[in-house]
């Protein structure tokens, strides 16, 4: 019996074996193809439809817009090949290119761009750029290849917005206004999408750029654990990673087959007061400014164990265009000042609520310890998702938050959070301030560069030094991470994955 | 026989409502909207198109309403619309499905091909050094947290050793699972044979003189099997949900991940979908259990 | 009395004397641990990161400065602290609902039962996704959640015991001379339940401790500042290959406790009912 038994094992124990020795022979191995690259990458688009879905770089690849990023972040030309801004800087006049082709073989005309900046400007198509658009006045089509757009006010930024809105052929929308398979100019086609695993997407022969794409196949993984993302580059199964969790980094940098590269953008980490409706002591100027200078920013900067992570102050890194000069005066400590100013506001110890995203809790932890010597207790809630961290957000019930702010392409857009009627308000404590909005227009409106960073000083100054309705502590790159059969692969300013001059469409694979 | 499926199946219905009421009731209770989870803070969408999207949805309905209105197109088999990717939900369920299944089955299976032998081995050499050391490391097996094992294989032999790739293989993913199964299987059929070689109708088969080896394999083998099917049948239903874990760590695109994830976005249709799923499977498993106990062990009698 | 208590104490094996001498060192380490290892689970001491064990602590540090050592000791009382509270609610739901269930039968018995199908039908992990998104993260979600997942167990295992104790010869009797329902259930079925009970209990306290383990991955656990051991493993879990301690020692920690419960449960079954599958009772 026992060796009946032990018979028994061992055909189960080879059963398994070959089971899964086929298993693993059976396994699809896209990155084996010489001409595929495979990308692992989070969140998930939310659509096929390019217009509607959250604005991701894999979107890029099929699809485009008027103008484009190049390698240092300088907006240039792309679908257009040329603008003219008129004397009152409201109408801009786009020359588009003539020899782009849409990916089910048709030429792109103004009337197709038209069309497509009306969709997304219209508000039942709820995509994802519409509120930029509600600048548009008109949209005139002066020939085939002119087209010619007039804002209601003055805005420099208007050629950078426009990166992020994507030209479709009108007849990639269905009857019922949806777009199951979108038809665009990019250097690859739209070809398949799993939602939740998996984005696929093919060379498109008759790209406006000749001599790319470089590779044949694009495949986009969704994959959301980082390490699983980080374990899948290591592995070879991934060609490409984004967003390497900081603290691994080092296990990357030591592997010969991979390139870490850091991005020149910034992602910013913000302290945030609820100024909507300022819980108890909070409401006092002098309680926030203590707090302010009771952080240790070093500290903080550390908390986010990025070896490019720096103490600053505001939303661009010292070297970047629009980083402006501003003293920051919370760079170090003063536990003292912090208590000085508590006494002088009246406020003796009190507790409140500090929310923040379950990603960045270790930063939320980090500062209540910190603000413990100066009798504040804070309580941490710590929301498992974005739906949860948003809906506690509109209750406008919490002390204060700690988030973190991603790149733009426009200073605009980053500043657009603090302006009065923004949807995006939410993020920023639902700060309002008519001063401040005159700030942000006139930053928005002045066509020259150098006038507009002196607004976007005098704002930021308003916001953090002035009224402390946020701290801003650190800043830091984006990490990127592929192997190094990736040829010609560049991540450059704007971290899409095709932009003018660079990108995947320039990448080819050494076998 | 029958009319016990029948009957059974019947009172399945009330369940399923239960449950898709449940469901409903708590989705809507969780704090966060679908229309404000697709806008993060880089949309830029104003609030009356978020309005506009809402009233599409049908989510400016009384929650009731919505309910009633979901349960009229389920029956006539339409689960809707996925509000996070705007794909049919049936289209999703039924991708994923498949993938969740195929890890249930092969991890039941491994667990199976390796608990069964060593199940009857312990058995037999009760009490013995053998028998304290297989049963502890059976013990140990369930006390180990999934995604830590889950983890340390990859870990190990796909990044280490590069046995296996670390993506879209089976193999690690169904190991993670079948080793928690076989130790709750090996516990099982181990404590069921040692119940049964000491029962009273061995002795008797014994005295008729039956070859020992015939004796283990068509009298106990098949009692202590009855056992082990019905632990199997609950193991299979609750790796539906274990599975979810297991998914996330090996990205495996099945429906556990495809649930967790609507959860965060809110994607109310296909929760309501998937759980259904799960309650439908569960309930089918149950009876399938129930209706092999009765096979196997001819003592069972259903009214 | 004496001897009766020393015979089944040598039928349960070493199972018996092992799991017990891990769970007692367990609660121990919970009740007393803090008031040994005199360190505060929530310091953070930025000139000791992620240093390894030796020097000041004894277990080293987490990527937050903070000593393992403290956080072990503090999460026992947390991890052991939820799983009682989840088992006793899960007993107190669970309990009643299988003896109602086991001794009335016919459509009493049938909605019970579905109603625990209701429960079990969703996977144990969605459920308490479910549970806690909507009342928040906390320590006491976490129960409810828990609570409401293992009831269904306590729900059917009674239920099944139930019915075979209902059969037998002193119910009969008992019933015959016009004993009332509650009377029976409370003097004669419940006490002889008691140990299925008992064992259930005990493997439940592991199953909780394995099921915290596992929510704090999926990040669904109490309040960050609570070092429950299965949220110390989700924190170290990306630094595994850089620096295991960190995540080692809570999963070590784990593990052993859920060893012991489960050792413990086994060695009960077998010292007090050897001839009945309590862990069994599905039907």
């Amino acid at each position: 019996m026992v060796a009946l038994a032990t018979k028994a094992l061992a055909t189960g124990v080879l059963v398994v074996l070959v089971v899964f020795a086929f298993a693993t022979v059976g396994a699809p191995q896209p990155s084996a193809s010489a001409r595929t690259i495979t990308v692992g990458f989070t969140p998930d688009i939310t659509s096929a439809d390019p217009q509607v879905s959250n604005e991701l770089p894999p979107l890029y690849l099929f699809a485009e817009g008027l103008t484009s990023k190049d390698p240092t972040g300088k907006v240039v030309p792309f679908l257009a090949q040329s603008w003219t801004v008129s004397n009152d800087g409201r109408t801009y006049t786009f020359r588009l290119r003539p020899n782009v082709l849409f990916h089910n073989g048709r030429a792109l005309t103004a009337e197709d761009v038209k069309l497509s900046l009306e969709r997304v400007k219209n508000p039942a198509t709820a995509a994802f750029r519409q509120a930029d658009m509600r600048l548009v006045q008109s949209i005139t089509v002066i020939d085939p290849h002119t087209v010619q757009i007039t804002l209601d006010k003055p805005n420099a930024g208007f050629p950078a917005i426009l990166v992020g809105v994507f030209i479709i052929a009108p007849e990639s929308v269905g009857t019922d206004g949806k777009v199951m398979k979108p038809i665009a100019t990019g250097p690859f086609q739209f070809s398949e999408w799993a939602p939740g695993d998996r984005l696929i997407v093919q060379r498109f022969p008759r790209y406006w750029q000749p001599g790319l794409p470089k590779v044949d196949t694009v495949v986009v993984r969704m994959i959301s654990d980082p390490t699983a993302r980080v374990n899948g580059v290591r592995a070879g199964d991934l060609d490409l990673i984004t967003d390497v969790e900081p603290a691994l980094v080092p296990l990357l940098a030591r592997d010969p087959a991979l390139h870490v590269e850091s991005a020149k953008t910034t992602i910013y980490g913000h302290v945030t007061f609820n100024m909507k409706n300022p819980q108890g002591p909070l409401a006092d100027v002098r309680v926030r400014r203590a707090i302010a200078y009771a952080l240790d920013k070093t500290q903080l900067v550390r908390a986010r164990e990025s070896s490019s992570a720096v103490v600053n102050d505001q939303m661009y890194r010292p070297g970047e265009f629009w980083h402006v000069p501003l003293p920051d005066a919370f760079a170090t400590r003063d536990v003292a000042k912090a208590q000085a100013l508590l006494r002088d506001a009246g406020a003796g110890s009190f507790s409140t609520e500090l929310i923040t995203l379950q990603t960045y809790e270790r930063v939320a932890l980090v500062i209540q310890q910190q603000l413990r010597p100066i009798g504040i207790d804070v309580k941490v809630t710590s929301l498992p998702d974005f739906a949860s961290f948003q809906a506690r957000l509109m209750k406008y019930d919490y002390g204060f938050l700690s988030d973190t702010g991603y790149p733009r392409d426009d200073p605009s857009q980053l500043f657009g959070f603090w302006e009065t009627g923004s949807p995006s308000g939410i993020y920023r404590g639902g700060f309002s301030d008519p001063a401040l909005d005159q700030m942000l227009v006139t930053a928005r409106t002045a066509s020259d560069p150098d006038a507009r960073k002196q607004a976007l000083r005098a704002a930021l100054d308003f916001i953090e030094y002035q009224k402390v309705a946020t701290v801003i502590y650190s800043g830091q790159g984006e990490v990127w991470a592929y192997r190094t059969r990736l040829r010609g692969f560049y991540m450059g300013d704007t971290q899409r994955f095709h932009y003018s001059g660079a990108g995947l469409a320039y990448t080819s694979v050494t076998p | 026989m029958a009319r016990f499926v029948m009957y059974r199946s019947l009172q399945t219905v009330p369940v399923l409502f239960f449950v898709s009421i449940a469901v409903f009731a708590s989705l809507h209770l969780v704090p966060g909207d679908p229309v404000n989870a697709l806008f993060p803070p880089n949309a830029s969408v104003t609030a009356d198109a978020k309005i506009a999207l809402r009233k599409q949805l049908g989510l400016d309905r009384p929650l009731p309403a919505q309910y009633l209105m979901w349960l009229e197109r389920v029956l006539e088999g339409d689960f809707g619309t996925s509000i996070t990717s705007q794909r049919p939900v049936g289209w999703l369920v039924q991708a994923a499905w498949p993938r969740t299944g195929e890890l249930a089955v092969t991890s039941l299976g491994v667990g199976a091909l390796v608990a069964v032998p060593v199940g009857v081995l312990l058995a037999t050499r009760q009490g013995t050094v053998w028998d304290v050391l297989g049963s502890a490391t059976a013990l140990l097996g369930i006390s180990f947290p999934t995604f830590a094992l889950g983890i340390l294989l990859m870990l190990v032999f796909a990044i280490r050793l590069h046995w296996v790739p670390s993506l879209d293989s089976i193999v690690l993913p169904a190991l993670t699972q079948g080793v928690g199964i076989a130790a709750i299987l090996i516990r099982t059929l181990r404590a069921d044979l040692i119940h049964q070689l000491h029962a009273e109708y061995i002795r008797t088969a014994h005295a008729k003189g039956l070859a020992e080896r015939v004796v283990l394999v068509r009298h106990v083998l098949r009692n202590a099997l009855v056992g082990t099917v019905t632990v199997s049948g609950w193991i299979f239903g609750y790796q539906l949900g274990g599975a979810v874990v297991v998914e996330r760590v090996f990205a495996w695109p099945g429906i556990g991940l495809l649930t967790v994830n609507a959860i965060y976005n809110r994607d109310y249709p296909v929760v309501l979908a998937t759980i259904l799923v799960f309650a439908v499977t569960y309930v089918f498993v149950n009876l399938v259990v129930d209706v092999a106990y009765g096979v196997l062990d001819p003592r069972v009698r259903y009214a | 009395m004496l001897t009766t208590i020393g015979t089944r104490y040598r039928r349960g094996g070493p199972a018996l004397s092992v799991g017990a001498a891990i769970v007692l060192i367990m609660a121990l380490l919970a009740l007393f641990g803090p008031l040994v290892v005199r360190q505060d689970p929530q310091h953070e001491d930025f000139h000791y990161l992620l240093s390894p064990p030796g020097g000041p602590y004894l277990l080293g540090t987490d990527d937050l400065g903070r000593s393992i050592l403290a956080r072990v000791i503090y999460g026992a009382r947390v991890s052991l602290a939820i799983s009682g509270l989840s088992t006793a609610a899960a007993v107190l739901v669970g309990a009643p609902v299988g003896l109602v269930a086991g001794y009335q039968q016919g459509w009493i018995d049938a909605v019970a039962m579905r109603l625990t199908d209701g429960v079990l039908a969703f996977p144990g992990v969605l459920l308490a996704l479910l549970l806690i998104a909507t009342l928040g993260a906390s320590s006491s979600s976490v129960v409810v959640a828990l609570g409401i997942s293992f009831a269904p167990l306590f729900a059917r295992t009674i239920r099944a015991s139930t019915l075979v104790e209902r059969e037998k010869e002193y119910i009969t009797a008992a019933m015959a001379s016009g004993g009332s329902v509650a009377h029976i259930l409370r003097r004669h079925i419940a006490p002889n339940v008691a140990d299925t009970l008992l064992v259930q209990a005990t493997l439940c306290l592991g199953l909780c401790v394995l099921s915290e383990a596992t929510l704090s991955y999926l990040g669904l656990s109490a309040a960050p500042e609570v070092p429950s051991w299965g949220r110390m493993v989700f924190e170290g879990q990306r630094l595994l290959e850089l620096t295991p301690f960190v995540s080692l020692m809570p999963l070590l920690a784990i593990s052993v406790t859920i060893l012991g419960f489960n050792l413990l449960g086994n060695g009960l079954s077998d010292a007090l009912n050897s001839n009945r599958q309590a862990w069994r009772g599905t039907r």
